[in-house]
């Protein structure tokens, strides 16, 4: 079951990817084309999923939305990783004064609570997909980089790491050779989950107008814009949101899959 | 009169590891031990765990730092060698260490593992270094077949030979063998050690033997040194220091090894 589970999600992901890239291809009218004659219509040929209370193609919108959202997700992802990996490669494994001041730093950074840090930076960069990125990755680097520096710690006593050294290996190699693939595939599970919580957090930064801005395409903007129509029309709620849910639950399930398939590592199941 | 020159010459070593920060006392693991080590022939360090035998053998090749004291190796001075001119001599001493289940990275194969010396070094034979490691495993007793498989999925005594194969891929002239067969069944054992021995006839290579076995120690070591609480009580050739052991620690140490072997 939960392996039907994985294809499922895995198949959503997928779409949601491919839908975002070829967005301009498959979207069938201009997001951004305001009709006010044809506000709130119901869905019809030429409107699969209806309009918005600006007229709208919901349908369009939402194609152009996974678009942000697919992106800002990833890309935040991936600069948060290289941040934190770093970051907690040198930490873990040179140790020493580097590690206490890092640990010290990263003690700091966890103490405050993530959605408030976002907040707090686009409230000093103002508002913006550059903006959001940056909130974004300086709310969360911490955590990554404290999740490789215990895999690192354990790893670093291993045999096979002083046999490197013994033979000459240096730094670089032994951290290229030996480090990064041991702790990679513990990692991985940690990525899909940010990803999802990425996610979660533009849609709710465009939400409260700190992330991306009307009349942009993106999910948060869209579930902003139903906010007021939603009683009368629950239509323009629930596309964007549905999109939300199922791109978030299908990346939870993925992660939950791997955790528990792609590495039997008791000690990464307990981290995460 | 015969003039024995030795390959490894430990002088007045010693390693105090730091007080932690939240307390405690700084620990003397190591304290003025000094030895001298033939070419060709094999040291044997005995003593209980935790007596500082191992940090001995780290501190010779270097993965730990000496708190005071020299290591001569064919006359240079190893601890006074900065870390990029040390490289050469990283070929030339190697270690192997006691649990052969983290002695080998698990996400490689064993082809992978034992590429290692040709990447890190410039060996002859770089080109073919697959069909190299090939012939040179089946004169360690392993079957080519390996090759192909995980370390995770090779049993304690293959890794144990892998390791020491990989290790006799650099030539060395100097091995630390950190407890090499703790981890081991006793039919294992003796194959490694006879392993261990053949490699020593044919290639000339010196031993460091690391142990708490006094048995393994005697039958394979030209001459012991004891060790208690980080310093060396006694030291002398085998067959001297079983005949007439002067310290206490070492006659009761070969009282109570005759007694269980009674």
């Amino acid at each position: 079951m939960k392996k039907f589970l994985f294809y499922c999600a895995l198949t959503i992901l997928i779409a949601f990817i491919f839908i975002g890239i070829f967005a301009d291809l498959i979207a069938p009218m201009d997001p951004d084309a305001i009709n006010m004659a044809n506000s709130l219509a119901s869905p019809s040929a030429e409107h699969l999923l209806g309009t918005d209370h600006l007229g709208r193609d919901l349908l369009s919108r939402l194609i152009y939305g996974s678009r942000s959202s697919v992106f800002i997700a990833f890309f935040a992802t991936g600069c948060t990783l290289l941040l934190g990996l770093t970051i907690g490669l040198v930490s873990g494994y040179f140790g020493g004064w580097a590690d206490q001041l890092i640990q010290g730093v990263v003690n700091i950074f966890q103490g405050i609570p993530s959605t408030a840090f976002v907040v707090a930076v686009l409230g000093l960069l103002g508002p913006g997909i550059k903006s959001l990125l940056i909130a974004i990755v300086v709310s969360s680097w911490a955590r990554f980089s404290r999740v490789v520096r215990n895999q690192v710690l354990g790893i670093r006593e291993m045999h096979y790491i002083e046999g490197a050294r013994a033979m000459g290996g240096s730094n670089l190699y032994i951290i290229r050779r030996h480090v990064l693939p041991n702790i990679l595939l513990p990692l991985l599970v940690l990525i899909a989950t940010r990803i999802g919580s990425t996610v979660l957090t533009v849609a709710a930064m465009s939400f409260l107008g700190l992330g991306l801005r009307a009349p942009a395409s993106d999910w948060g903007i869209m579930i902003n814009d139903a906010k007021l129509y939603f009683v009368n029309d629950f239509r323009v709620l629930l596309a964007p949101a549905t999109c939300l849910t199922l791109f978030c639950l299908s990346i939870n399930l993925i992660a939950d899959y791997l955790r528990d398939h792609l590495d039997n590592d008791a000690d990464t199941a307990r981290i995460l | 009169m015969c003039v024995v020159i030795a390959i490894l010459e430990v002088k007045n070593l010693s390693k105090t590891f730091r007080a932690s920060r939240l307390g405690g006392k700084a620990h003397r693991a190591v304290e003025n031990v000094s030895f001298a080590i033939p070419a060709g022939q094999t040291y044997g360090l005995m003593g209980e765990s935790g007596c500082g035998k191992s940090t001995i053998g780290r501190m010779i090749v270097r993965l730990i730092p000496a708190t005071k004291g020299q290591v001569f190796f064919r006359g240079a001075d190893l601890l006074a060698i900065k870390q990029r001119a040390f490289r050469p001599y990283r070929r030339r001493i190697q270690m192997l260490f006691q649990h052969p289940s983290t002695s080998l990275n698990p996400r490689m194969t064993v082809l992978d593992s034992l590429r290692e010396p040709f990447l890190l070094h410039d060996l002859p034979g770089r080109d073919c270094m697959d069909d190299r490691i090939r012939e040179h495993i089946e004169s360690f007793g392993l079957q080519s077949e390996l090759l192909e498989r995980r370390t995770s999925q090779v049993s304690g005594g293959q890794i144990q030979r892998i390791v020491l194969a990989r290790i006799m891929l650099l030539e060395p002239e100097f091995i630390v063998l950190d407890e090499p067969t703790s981890m081991l069944d006793v039919s294992v054992q003796a194959q490694m050690m006879f392993l261990l021995q053949e490699l020593q006839e044919r290639s000339g290579v010196s031993y460091l033997l690391i142990s708490h076995d006094l048995d393994l120690i005697r039958r394979c070591s030209h001459r012991i040194g004891i060790m208690k609480e980080g310093r060396l009580v006694e030291q002398n050739e085998t067959e001297a220091l079983f005949g007439a052991p002067k310290q206490a620690y070492t006659q009761e140490l070969i009282y109570n090894f005759e007694c269980m072997k009674n």
